[in-house]
């Protein structure tokens, strides 16, 4: 689970502050509006940006889950929603052509944040995203607390696999039989990494210390830089977006139902 | 010129929490700029001596400290651990768990982010480093795709970039091939900085300035590396294993002094012929066609390898880091599934085994031992694969017992597994696995962190394992235990085999190694000089007795 993708291309090259704007303009966009297609359009340009930064792979990646999103959301909303025009009835379901578009949009929805935190990662490695917090004036050790949760999955992950990987070279099948045996065989995973992680978690804060890591003290960043024309040209940018957007939801644009 | 003392420790003792006496009235002076190798068995007190002068005992690690401990003037306790940022920095032995950043330049800035250097002199010192250690390359490559032994090149360059007074290394080289270790060495070299490196290598440490031998928390012995190093029982009484040369003519430590010391004493070199007379015959075990791997479309690790193993072989794979050894050795076992080519066991594509099949058929043992201990006791962990594979209550208990015999582990049955030592944690690996007997067991890198007699033991139980008719294959960077016990070598370079030869053959072909990073043990090199094709010592010896 590593999204960045070492790439030299524009929006890799934006300033970490930019690219924290970049994100919560898509996710004030998502909550903005509900309707499918202003939803599906801000989507289709974000997956084509995460496309153009190289970040093919991620989207792959994370394809199932898109899917799975959007149905799981799109079906539960249609039985919700009781206003419009009923289409058809099942049992005490009533499904109305407003319920449909409806859950329709709020697939998009969670797929457009899904897919701006891809984009966000895909371009931004977790260093930038410390230090554009700390430009952005939030203090140093929570910057630094957040990324090092963000640092973790991976290695959390990889310290799995390779449990993972001892057990079934010594017979423990995870890929047969009945769910809850398949689920059952996963629990002799949890001691070891739980073991290795606090190990490593450890050995990490002695190599911190000796590093002479102490927050409270300052520091320079090796990613120092200040933002260019151009990444205020795109703050400024975005954040019209975001009121222009807000100003056309209140003018009656862009919403299935009035409501969140 | 009056020498400044940077270390100075007296009368130190240092007991942890649970009573274990770790250091015992230690005295020790270190000057400025000196180059310090400290070696010593496992739990001979090295890693707490490290420890505790970089300040981490008592600061961080709680211990019981007796004694003084003066680091650049200053006495440890008084400064209550703020002046030693800056004064003393430390790589680990356990190097995955100290790198934490996205890249490897961001990992080396690190330390110079905490001291506030200004960026641009970051990226210039950040460069500088890396190109003393080679490793420019790897600049932006995302640190957890990097080979066990880059990412300790990357652990030391990550400590080398902060210029601290004092830089200790504790053994953070277990991974790197024979170049690697070299150009740790030779950067050490280059500095001028005061360096501790606990190794245990004695070959190289003569370009040390001094060599300390430690045991049961004392300081045993020290002196310059050419006179400490010539004393083969005291070294082979802490664990480490002396060098060739000495072990041959007592008093000479280097090959070219060898060869000197034959041409002014004229001793007589006959040759022997050391291979066997009829070359055994062994049906294929394990046979590999053209197989390619790479993980998600990028670079092939692995190109088109051919490989046939016989049943019996001891075989050993080598290369320089990052060649692709461990992902062979993954797709032998099944772990890892070939791109294209065919993987044949036993003359069955290992695609038409049953996971559970196959894991009965080959065994491995992976680096790490904790990644393979999840029981509460020795004999659950040994029964654990044995359940698994469903075996009854008799046949797991007669077989936990030879397991047990085999790895010297006896007695140990209700211990908690993580309590045991590395060593001991290495031979309960390897008994998890020879318990259900596979008929290939495959190894990477099994005497890691293991000191000189732990390693023979390890490798004696290979050795009597492979005599009962099992297959071996070891991955290796140590050399020596290479030349002594395998049969067959293979020598990878960037995802291929250059080599696939009689291990006898292999380190003849000392040019080759080279171009490898890799490099016979020292006696097969002062054999190729003189023309003789030996792998040991006792068969070097044979050359010359009358």
């Amino acid at each position: 689970m590593y999204l960045y993708v070492e790439k030299k291309e524009f929006f890799h090259s934006l300033h970490p502050v930019t690219k924290i704007f970049l994100l919560l303009a898509y996710l004030s966009v998502s909550i903005i509006f509900n309707s499918p297609i202003y939803l599906g359009l801000f989507l289709l340009l974000a997956l084509a940006i995460i496309i153009s930064a190289g970040g093919m792979e991620n989207i792959r990646r994370m394809g199932f889950v898109l899917i799975f999103l959007f149905c799981f959301s799109t079906i539960l909303w249609a039985f919700f929603i009781k206003e419009g025009k009923v289409l058809f009835k099942i049992g005490a379901l009533t499904i109305t052509d407003k319920s449909i578009v409806y859950g329709l949009g709020m697939g998009m929805r969670l797929d457009l944040m899904v897919v701006s935190g891809l984009l966000f990662f895909s371009i931004t490695m977790i260093e930038e995203f410390t230090y554009g917090l700390f430009r952005l004036g939030l203090p140093f050790s929570f910057c630094f607390a957040l990324s090092m949760a963000f640092r973790f999955v991976p290695i959390f992950l990889k310290e799995g696999t390779i449990v993972a990987e001892a057990q079934t070279l010594r017979g423990l099948d995870r890929t047969s039989g009945n769910i809850l045996r398949r689920i059952r065989n996963y629990f002799p995973l949890i001691i070891p990494i739980f073991i290795t992680t606090i190990k490593g978690m450890d050995n990490l804060f002695l190599a911190l210390e000796s590093k002479g890591f102490k927050p409270q003290r300052g520091r320079t960043f090796y990613l120092e830089r200040s933002p260019e024309f151009i990444d205020y040209s795109i703050i400024v940018f975005l954040i019209l977006l975001v009121i222009l957007c807000l100003f056309l939801r209140i003018r009656g644009c862009g919403f299935v139902l009035n409501r969140l | 010129m009056i020498e400044k003392k940077i270390v100075e420790v007296n009368d130190l003792k240092v007991t942890y929490p649970d009573s274990k006496v770790a250091l015992n009235d230690l005295n020790l002076v270190i000057k400025e700029g000196e180059f310090v190798v400290i070696m010593g068995r496992t739990g001979s007190g090295k890693s707490t001596l490290a420890r505790t002068i970089c300040g981490l005992i008592p600061r961080v690690i709680k211990a019981d400290l007796k004694g003084t401990i003066k680091i650049c003037g200053g006495v440890g306790e008084d400064t209550a651990g703020e002046s030693f940022a800056g004064n003393v920095g430390i790589v680990f032995e356990d190097f995955e768990s100290q790198l934490f950043s996205s890249n490897v330049l961001l990992e080396v800035a690190f330390v110079l982010e905490n001291f506030k250097m200004a960026p641009n002199e970051m990226r210039r010192r950040c460069q500088e480093v890396l190109s003393l250690l080679k490793i420019t390359h790897l600049g932006l490559r995302n640190i957890l795709t990097l080979s066990g032994g880059e990412k300790q090149l990357v652990a030391i360059a990550s400590v080398i970039s902060g210029n601290f007074k004092i830089i200790i290394l504790d053994e953070p080289t277990t991974d790197l091939d024979p170049f690697g270790k070299s150009l740790v060495y030779d950067t050490l070299n280059r500095i001028t900085n005061t360096r501790i490196f606990i190794d245990d290598d004695p070959e190289r440490a003569l370009k040390a300035d001094r060599v300390l031998i430690l045991g049961n928390g004392k300081v045993i012995a020290q002196g310059s590396p050419s006179k400490l190093l010539t004393a083969n029982r005291l070294l082979l009484e802490n664990g480490i294993r002396p060098i060739d040369t000495n072990q041959i003519f007592p008093g000479i430590l280097t090959v070219d002094d060898a060869l000197r010391h034959i041409k002014e004493n004229r001793i007589e070199i006959r040759k022997v012929d050391f291979t066997p007379a009829v070359p055994e015959i062994r049906p294929p075990i394990i046979e590999c066609q053209s197989v390619s791997f790479s993980y998600n479309k990028g670079a092939p690790l692995l190109a088109k390898i051919n490989l046939m193993i016989n049943r019996g072989d001891f075989l050993a794979i080598i290369g320089q880091n990052g060649s692709g050894k461990t992902t062979l050795a993954k797709l032998l076992c099944g772990l890892l599934i070939p791109q294209s080519g065919e993987i044949k066991i036993k003359n069955k594509n290992i695609r038409h085994y049953t996971r559970r099949e196959l894991a009965v058929l080959i065994g491995y043992v992976f680096q790490n031992p904790d990644h393979q201990i999840f029981c509460d006791t020795v004999r659950e962990e040994i029964a654990f694969g044995l359940k698994n594979f469903g075996w009854n209550k008799e046949q797991i208990e007669s077989a936990i017992r030879e397991a047990l015999e085999v790895c010297d582990l006896k007695g140990y049955e209700e211990k908690d597994p993580f309590s045991l030592s590395r060593g001991e944690k290495q031979r309960l690996a390897m008994a998890t696995v020879l318990a259900f007997k596979p008929e290939i067991i495959i190894l990477d890198e099994p005497t890691t962190g293991l000191d000189y007699n732990q390693q023979k033991s390890v490798m004696d139980v290979l050795r009597y394992l492979n005599k009962r008719g099992y297959t071996i294959i070891i991955i290796t960077h140590t050399m020596w235990l290479v030349a002594e016990y395998t049969d067959r070598t293979v020598v990878m370079a960037q995802g291929r085999i250059v080599l696939d030869k009689k291990t006898r053959e292999v380190f003849q072909n000392e040019e080759e190694l080279i171009k490898c990073h890799l490099e016979p043990p020292q006696v097969c090199r002062l054999g190729n000089r003189l023309g003789l094709n030996v792998l040991t010592i006792e068969e070097f010896k044979q050359c010359i007795s009358m």
